[in-house]
């Protein structure tokens, strides 16, 4: 046991990275069952029907993409196959680029850009920008990122203010967030109906709003991209990725035990010297 | 006059912008006054990014004049800011035109080709910390560091699908700790917080802290 403590780590990593990929190469097929913040926000984000308009706010960097963006990816095609309108806004600068290659995607897979999917691009500011945009979306946006007046696109018709969409999700890796949005909106306009989509890490910060109310539900992470395929019926990289996260996760957890044991056996022997 | 002036123009502006919160229905002109700042914001916002750019711009050029140890880092992020910025605004700016193609697949190239990767790959290394951490760190040497221990493991098997499949208990005991004593401890820091930036908040109007003019 007391060699363990000596181990050199690249054998952890070289472990890890092999137990991880094995999945990803040949699926496993692990069931998966929603929890119940993700059967919320599901529920919040089924609320809207053909014609509604759903915000999706895309607040997050390229860092934590890979576990936030495959949520935007489930929601985006659960609203197009729904017909619901689609409107991306960034509070984060990065988050517009995202929102503009979603954009041409679906473009290219026959939606139409200004009736279907609308990007209104990135705004500065932080929270002074989501007040001022949840109170008139057109003074902070009066033209979209491709320059066309937002008066004239179909997708933005009857949007003034936050009160006019159906669902706002916030998608968010930091500030500004969930927190900030209820801040923002939700406290001044308190019939919105929020979802706050967020990184793992941001999963226990963001749960008490859920409880509150505040949040309509709450994803939290790649796995509530995955619950959301499932719920949706629509399996997709989510889905096949949660094999690999659990193989991951039981690693960590063979690691922490075998670290623990490894401690215990070299206290045991340190005592008995004693 | 230095600095009563930003002191009164900060305080006025906080305390329109709270009295339209609390009293809209009662003071409906207010409305438009904070809309008008809001948007105010919103512009400032953007040039303090200009701003920020261009003094960023000047200590790097500096570095690299005087040839301080590692100027070519400053030398690689200028470039890199130049070609960005340059092929971003194009990017924005004229995305049909054809003289401009080569930029905008340049831009593009940069944020899907080396941004995306280069971060997701910052974001797959923490993988290899945690695994160093819960191998050498993650150890019971008390009692309160083994109960810790004991939530982490439920926590991390409850949150991946192979919990279930080991134990239903797994899951049933991951969410009561994630809905339970997890949301108990973050709404006390929630709620803390926010009497704090309350207070903070009243010192700022009332010109007793002032960080918008150096903090003194």
């Amino acid at each position: 046991m007391e060699a363990l403590q000596r181990l050199d780590r690249r054998w952890l990593y070289a472990a890890l990275i092999l137990v991880i990929l094995l999945p990803l190469v040949k699926p496993l097929g692990i069931p998966l069952r929603p929890r119940s913040w993700t059967v919320q926000a599901f529920e919040a984000i089924e609320a809207a029907g053909p014609g509604d308009a759903v915000l999706l706010s895309l607040d997050y960097q390229v860092s934590g993409a890979p576990d936030i963006h495959p949520q935007t990816e489930a929601i985006i095609r659960r609203l197009m196959e729904k017909g619901c309108r689609v409107i991306l806004v960034a509070f984060v600068d990065q988050g517009a680029q995202f929102a503009i290659d979603l954009a041409r995607k679906w473009e290219a897979r026959g939606k139409k850009y200004g009736t279907d999917i609308v990007v209104l691009g990135f705004a500065p500011g932080v929270e002074a920008a989501i007040s001022a945009f949840a109170r008139d979306v057109a003074a902070v946006f009066p033209r979209d990122v491709r320059g066309n007046p937002i008066s004239e696109l179909p997708a933005m018709k009857g949007i003034k203010t936050a009160r006019d969409f159906k669902v706002i999700g916030d998608l968010a890796t930091g500030i500004p967030g969930p927190a900030e949005w209820i801040r923002q909106v939700k406290t001044a306009f308190p019939e919105v109906s929020l979802v706050g989509n967020v990184v793992t890490v941001m999963g226990p910060q963001t749960l008490p709003y859920v409880q509150s109310g505040q949040l309509a539900g709450c994803m939290i992470g790649l796995r509530g991209a995955a619950e959301y395929e499932v719920l949706a019926k629509q399996p997709g990289q989510a889905v096949a990725a949660m094999d690999a996260q659990s193989m991951g996760h039981l690693m960590i957890i063979l690691y922490i035990i075998l670290g623990n044991l490894a401690y215990l056996a070299t206290r045991r022997k340190k005592g008995s010297r004693a | 006059m230095r600095k009563e002036i930003p002191m009164a123009v900060a305080s006025i502006c906080g305390f329109l912008v709270l009295i339209n919160f609390f009293f809209e229905k009662a003071l409906p002109f207010t409305k438009g006054w904070v809309d008008t700042l809001q948007n105010w914001g919103v512009v400032v916002s953007a040039f303090a990014m200009g701003l920020a750019a261009v003094n960023l711009v000047f200590i790097h050029a500096r570095h690299i004049a005087r040839r301080s140890p590692g100027w070519y880092n400053s030398l690689a992020l200028l470039v890199a800011m130049v070609l960005s910025t340059v092929s971003g605004i194009v990017f924005y700016a004229a995305p049909k035109a054809a003289w401009a193609a080569g930029l905008r697949s340049l831009w593009t190239y940069l944020f899907n080709g080396l941004l995306k990767p280069l971060g997701a790959a910052m974001f797959s290394t923490l993988v290899f910390f945690i695994a160093s951490a819960a191998f050498r760190s993650f150890r019971a040497r008390s009692v309160e560091a083994a109960i810790l221990l004991g939530a982490g493991l439920i926590a991390l098997l409850g949150a991946a699908p192979i919990g279930e499949l080991i134990s239903e208990a797994f899951p049933r005991a991951s969410n009561w700790i994630m809905d339970v004593p997890n949301v108990a401890g973050n709404r006390a820091i929630i709620m803390g917080a926010a009497i704090g930036a309350v207070a903070l908040g009243f010192r700022i109007l009332l010109g007793i802290d002032r960080p918008y003019i150096g903090g003194e």
